[in-house]
């Protein structure tokens, strides 16, 4: 019906006006409106902990899906690098304050460069674990959850320190070995 | 050389029946989330596929088709055999080996700067070490290209993809001693097998990517703002890639690509690149 008659128009605003008096007394409800759902997987919001893996996660937009995907799969390897290049930089320093190298330069200088060897092979075993792909008004959004299993580059600087005697000996006598064989012993379980 | 050839016209009539009754039953359906695909077709899209392409043998194999619309069956069986040559020799050798360039922006977006690779040692796939298998499916012909010990029944049977998307879209499957990777490619409804080549090279490229790769900063900003270039660097020998699975929906294809992971090996560490 397009046009109301003047009784109809009547009725219906002597209704509304009624209406209106239903709600609490005075009372004006603050609370904001709901939101619309967002769509983001449960995993982005709460990344996922595990001894033998790091994890990283990531969320780029594009017109094509693949870029998209490929945007957030680059944006969270990046952060899995820097994840692994803090964690060695950690054992370096832990190393460093165990065996007290200030008159040792040449040590530490060894040790720091067994670590980059690692961090220079830092994506060794990375995958897309998850991803979810949103598609809004024509534009794809893709969630990414990157793993990276940390196992093969624990071997890979236990090996290098291994290669240097003088260094491995120093090393065993430290806790930063004993955690990192302890890693070692686990990923071999 | 063997070809067997076998009709399914009877099978494809019946599937595309279905798939029409599927469509008008949902014709609000968008592409919605992984699990929100809807499978509709362009005209050109093939109404059935060989069962083997939805859900391929786990050996490597190749395997290509034509588009529709040669007059003769010559010029469709050298297409399709050129695609599944192609693909047989990425599942028998390869080195994968380039560099992605990206670029962050002040405010932490990634922006694609461009990649390279390039296919190397890839084998030379001469008549005695391969063995092709040819499948006419209604306008489309069908070529499997079997590797030398890889050689297995191709059965004439044809399917339809899932309406809905398989879960190893948002799930990578995680099989032990084993790289997966996925690969995608916007659907060119005018060159269907070319989306399909494409989603699987990327597919490849992923995968050894996977395998290892270097990241590393190119630039920081002086300012100490996130914005700043860098890259990726892979370089990944592999041998006995192949696919997994595909699917597709009305505007992507999907490709599952795996490879043995002591058959795949990083060459980073002895490459000069670095």
């Amino acid at each position: 019906m397009r046009y109301l008659s003047l009784s109809g128009g009547l009725a219906l605003v002597f209704s509304l006006v009624l209406l209106s008096g239903c709600g609490g007394r005075g009372k004006t409800d603050l609370a904001p409106a709901p939101r619309g759902r967002v769509d983001v997987p449960e995993w982005f919001l709460n990344t996922p902990t595990d001894p033998h893996h790091l994890y990283a996660t990531a969320t780029m937009t594009s017109r094509d899906l693949q870029v998209a995907i490929q945007k957030a799969q680059t944006a969270a390897r990046t952060e899995l690098a820097q994840q692994m290049e803090a964690r060695l930089g950690n054992l370096t320093r832990q190393f460093q304050e165990e065996v007290g190298l200030r008159d040792d330069s040449e040590l530490l200088q060894q040790f720091t460069s067994a670590t980059k060897i690692v961090t220079d092979q830092t994506l060794v075993g990375s995958r897309a674990d998850q991803r979810e792909i949103l598609s809004e008004s024509g534009i794809y959004r893709a969630y990414v959850l990157m793993s990276l299993p940390i196992g093969q580059a624990n071997q890979l600087l236990m090996q290098k320190i291994r290669e240097n005697e003088s260094l491995y000996t120093r090393f065993r006598a430290t806790q930063a070995f004993e955690e990192l064989n302890r890693e070692l012993e686990a990923l071999r379980e | 050389m063997t070809e067997r050839c076998g009709r399914a016209s009877g099978s494809s009539l019946r599937w595309s029946w279905v798939l029409l009754l599927a469509l008008t039953a949902t014709p609000g359906c968008a592409h919605r989330g992984t699990s929100g695909h809807a499978v509709t077709r362009a005209d050109s899209a093939p109404a059935v596929y060989p069962l083997w392409f939805i859900h391929p043998p786990a050996v490597p194999t190749g395997v290509g088709f034509s588009l529709p619309g040669h007059v003769t069956r010559g010029p469709a069986y050298t297409q399709a055999v050129e695609m599944a040559g192609r693909m047989l020799a990425w599942s028998t050798h390869v080195r994968v080996r380039g560099e992605r360039l990206y670029w962050r922006t002040p405010d932490g977006r990634l922006e694609s700067g461009g990649q390279k690779v390039e296919l190397l040692e890839l084998p030379e796939l001469a008549p005695d070490i391969c063995q092709l298998d040819t499948l006419n499916i209604d306008r489309y012909t069908w070529v499997v290209a079997h590797g030398r010990g890889s050689v297995i029944p191709v059965p004439a049977a044809v399917a339809s993809f899932t309406p809905s998307a398989p879960a190893w879209i948002a799930v990578t499957p995680r099989e032990p001693g084993w790289h997966h990777a996925l690969g995608i490619a916007t659907l060119a409804s005018r060159d269907e097998p070319g989306s399909w080549e494409l989603a699987t090279y990327r597919a490849l490229v992923e995968l050894a990517i996977g395998v290892g790769a270097r990241s590393g900063d190119l630039e920081k900003t002086l300012t100490g703002e996130q914005a700043g270039a860098g890259r990726l660097v892979f370089d990944t020998r592999m041998q006995g890639f192949h696919v997994a699975a595909r699917w597709r929906d009305a505007h992507n294809v999907f490709v599952l690509a795996r490879v043995r992971a002591d058959r795949a090996r990083t060459m980073l560490e002895t490459s000069d690149d670095g």
